[in-house]
């Protein structure tokens, strides 16, 4: 990102190259609608590139990124337009077939006990409290340090800590049956 | 009044016109196709990588090639290659060669590879040099050695959970032996 | 090692057990723990079975045409900047109704007369190399460099015993 505040507009590419799926993939699983993922991480990145003459490196640069795409994200979710362009938890087509991309070395037995298995996953993920589904978000599947989703969050590292300890708690209850 | 607006209505839609964003007007190209990278399992390009066919273009299919992309993303492109073009030849060949074995992995693989080399960039440069010694360590050694290697407790006890399937899933880029 | 679920920071442990987060040392010396320590154990199992449940929910694939909408809307905008910097006077803006109709009926009458050539069409002149691949070539020659290159070469090195 220096290098792209520096002039070099390639790095700019290398950037998206990195972290363009990771942050389509975080919004997806806020806003649950993939067309409205991507345009949200489409902002994200514009935002970065309007940004980049007045980037300074004092925080990751991954932090910085998910921090927009927390912000943009919440903020779509509280205008309220999400009721209307949320894809149902059962994610199907009108003739029936799943939106999810199935597996085709997956026998369509084990296809829909995996397409069972994943709204599951997804409705108790989606129960939890927002705070704490934010903190699963960034932990389990971004891969973020604790102090990383302390300054997304913007709290401490030790609420950070709190609400995974409560969140993974509250999912081992309630996926105990698939172990 | 009402000559007035049309003519400032055809006045602003001339203006629109010249404004039609490109790609619009170009119609849809497609843009950066993000096919599945596939191996090429018939070897049927050989030790060559996309780079060095580009290069080996006469000029006018070179820039035929170029003139499919938007400008700005052309003028990336041909940055991007002079950049490589400049690097050390012998760190060219490497990193061809690191591609080749690349993409003679299947796709899934391919892609486990590439996050695993992401998540390697992420480590601090301490734990970055000890998974490169490791990997450098292996080198020499069978899939079955290098898989022994890894199996053992010393390995586990150099590197976190995180570290060891790092090196695990990089672990097809060396060379087969 | 003392054992984590007896003191504060039990679960952290076992979260980043499971994580993989652990520092080296404390990852191998709660491995050696557990294997005196049932309750560890079980937690471990619970949260591993936690984490596998979770992987279900994969990502979703991106579309092919991301970065081309995005390097295309921040051209617009680039372009967009110069022109709003023409700085029209206020008293434009009150036929801007029906010129901004009249805008669109006629873009999109350009565009319908106009049509941009098909894909197939533009297939047929291409060169037999599609210069995406020559991107994603210098994406992966990127990537890789990260690694470090030398540490992987292809030259013989004598490998440290274990």
């Amino acid at each position: 990102m220096v290098r792209v505040r520096d002039g070099d507009q390639a790095s700019f590419g290398l950037l998206l190259e990195k972290h363009r799926s990771p942050v389509v993939h975080f919004l997806h699983r806020m806003v649950h609608n993939r067309a409205v993922a991507e345009e949200l991480a489409q902002e994200v990145f514009l935002r970065v590139y309007r940004s980049r003459e007045n980037y300074e490196p004092t925080a990751k640069f991954t932090t910085w990124l998910f921090r927009i795409a927390m912000h943009l994200g919440l903020n779509w979710i509280r205008d309220g337009r999400n009721e209307k362009f949320h894809d149902r938890l059962d994610d199907e087509t009108s003739d029936g077939a799943s939106k999810q991309v199935p597996d085709r070395s997956r026998t369509v037995e084990l296809e829909l006990v995996y397409q069972a298995k994943l709204r599951e996953v997804r409705q108790a993920i989606e129960s939890l409290p927002s705070k704490q589904r934010a903190a699963v978000m960034l932990h389990k599947y971004e891969e973020l340090e604790y102090t990383q989703i302390a300054n997304v969050l913007s709290c401490s590292e030790s609420a950070v800590k709190s609400l995974l300890y409560r969140a993974y708690e509250s999912l081992r209850t309630r996926l105990a049956h698939m172990a | 009044m009402r000559w007035r607006n049309s003519i400032l209505a055809v006045i602003a839609a001339a203006a629109a016109l010249t404004l039609v964003p490109p790609g619009l007007a170009q119609g849809k190209r497609g843009g950066m196709n993000r096919a599945p990278r596939a191996g090429d399992p018939g070897g049927k390009r050989g030790p060559q990588t996309p780079i060095d066919e580009f290069e080996t273009m006469s000029p006018e299919q070179r820039q035929k090639a170029l003139n499919r992309l938007p400008p700005a993303q052309r003028d990336k492109l041909q940055k991007r290659l002079q950049k490589f073009n400049a690097l050390p030849s012998e760190q060219q060949q490497s990193l061809k060669n690191l591609y080749n074995r690349l993409h003679q992995l299947p796709p899934e693989r391919q892609e486990s590879v590439r996050e695993a080399v992401s998540r390697f960039s992420e480590q601090s440069p301490q734990r970055q040099q000890a998974m490169r010694e490791e990997l450098q360590n292996m080198t020499n050694l069978s899939g079955e050695e290098r898989q022994g290697r890894m199996d053992r407790s010393e390995f586990r006890k150099r590197f976190n959970r995180k570290e060891q399937g790092i090196v695990r899933d990089m672990a097809p880029l060396l060379p087969a032996q | 090692m003392y054992c984590p679920l007896k003191n504060g920071d039990g679960a952290e442990v076992v979260i980043s057990y499971v994580a993989g987060t652990l520092d080296a040392e404390t990852d191998s010396e709660f491995q050696r723990h557990m294997g005196t320590c049932p309750k560890c154990r079980d937690a471990v199992a619970a949260q591993e079975a936690l984490w596998s449940a979770l992987d279900a929910w994969g990502p979703v694939p991106v579309s092919p045409d991301f970065d081309y909408k995005l390097f295309r809307r921040i051209a617009e905008e680039e372009r967009g900047q110069w022109w709003r910097s023409l700085a029209w006077p206020q008293w434009w803006w009150r036929p801007a109704m029906p010129v901004a109709a009249a805008c669109a009926l006629l873009a999109g009458a350009f565009l319908l007369r106009h049509p941009a050539p098909t894909i197939s069409q533009e297939a047929q002149t291409q060169p037999k190399l599609e210069i995406e691949q020559v991107e994603h070539a210098l994406d992966d020659m990127d990537l890789l460099r990260q690694l470090g290159v030398e540490a992987i070469s292809d030259k013989a090195s004598p490998s440290e015993k274990i």
